[in-house]
């Protein structure tokens, strides 16, 4: 969880996200980022997957980390999710994401937005990539 | 100087179309669910998912589900939520043979709008449907569940009227549907064998992949 820029999360906000990371990734062998800056550029994706990098996720060995990513300047939300696991989701459910989230962050509200995010991509990796060894 | 004037024409009128559409209804992205106001939660969107997807094809109704925040965001203003209904059913050719069930959650109002097939067998369900399935779970705020347990009765209260010669003709359909397909198949896979270069795939260490990842990108 990196500190943001322009405190959008308050200090409390911020620890409840990261327990609720920590508690996600407790159930997973996968990882959850979240990244807010100001700017994202001219293309947020590939920004998304500039920070996925400097965040070393990519180098997981079942590439099964997933990196949340707010520009609040130019109001763009990012899911960036590492070959392994965008190969097991269903079609659309990266869609189905990036919406649920954006329509918190709409109204301000970025604490439910993020938080909702991090819930069903941690149910996601939970179901696919579970902690404790494969059967 | 006239051809001018109908390029010009067509352009505008194109414009206008364009604007009109995305004005009026939201963007239909995904067949069965969209939820705009974000209130679906991840299991129940698969399982209605599923559900919807069973139903159509065991009835031939394509049923959709839509949530909004309110519908005055989307210029249907004073006519509100029944208007929009309205609209995305005809714009996201529903009106026919479908259903859809629009939420505006910050309006507190909602609406089961049938095509014309299952209009005339089941115009009186809906309402009993909102009524005694859906409203219980919203006012108890859990729109997820309601909405899952909505789409489910929908699935079992309504049905095609002309359904009689439906079957036969599907299955003529699908036959010859699936003749088709497998010439194209074959025909593809013989071109493929005979043009493309044998290729030699590499498996890619993580660090310096380009192109690779996958995921969304929303704005607000």
């Amino acid at each position: 969880m990196k500190v943001n820029p322009e405190n959008i999360l308050s200090e409390e906000e911020k620890n409840a996200l990261q327990a609720l990371i920590n508690a996600a990734e407790s159930r997973t062998t996968g990882k959850i980022r979240v990244h807010i800056e100001k700017k994202a550029g001219r293309n947020p994706f590939e920004r998304a997957r500039a920070v996925f990098e400097s965040y070393n996720l990519n180098t997981s060995a079942d590439k099964n980390c997933v990196l949340l990513y707010v520009s609040t300047a130019d109001r763009k939300f990012v899911v960036f999710a590492d070959d392994g696991i965008d190969g097991k989701v269903p079609e659309g459910f990266w869609t189905h994401v990036s919406d649920s989230v954006t329509a918190q962050l709409k109204n301000g509200e970025y604490s439910i937005g993020l938080t909702a995010a991090v819930n069903i991509t941690g149910n996601m990796l939970a179901e696919h990539f579970p902690a404790g060894g494969v059967l | 100087m006239r051809m001018r004037l109908i390029s010009a024409g067509l352009i505008l009128g194109v414009f206008f179309c364009a604007l009109h559409a995305s004005d009026m209804v939201p963007y239909r992205k995904s067949r069965y669910i969209n939820d705009y106001a974000g209130v679906i939660n991840d299991k129940n969107a698969r399982d209605i998912m599923l559900l919807l997807k069973k139903f159509e094809q065991k009835t031939g109704i394509e049923s959709s589900i839509l949530t909004i925040g309110r519908a005055a965001d989307y210029s249907a203003g004073k006519e509100g939520i029944d208007m929009l209904a309205s609209q995305a059913l005809a714009e996201w050719r529903l009106d026919d043979s479908g259903i859809l069930l629009v939420v505006a959650v910050s309006d507190r109002r909602l609406k089961i709008e049938l095509g014309r097939s299952v209009h005339e067998t089941g115009w009186d369900k809906s309402r009993e449907i909102i009524d005694n399935t859906i409203i219980p779970y919203f006012k108890s705020g859990d729109y997820s569940t309601g909405i899952y347990e909505g789409a489910k009765a929908m699935t079992g209260a309504f049905k095609p009227s002309g359904k009689t010669n439906k079957p036969a003709f599907l299955i003529y359909f699908l036959m010859g549907g699936a003749l088709l397909l497998f010439a194209a198949a074959g025909i593809s896979f013989a071109v493929s064998r005979a043009k493309k270069p044998k290729q030699n795939f590499t498996a890619q260490p993580g660090a310096g992949r380009k192109g690779y990842g996958g995921g969304a990108v929303g704005s607000w």
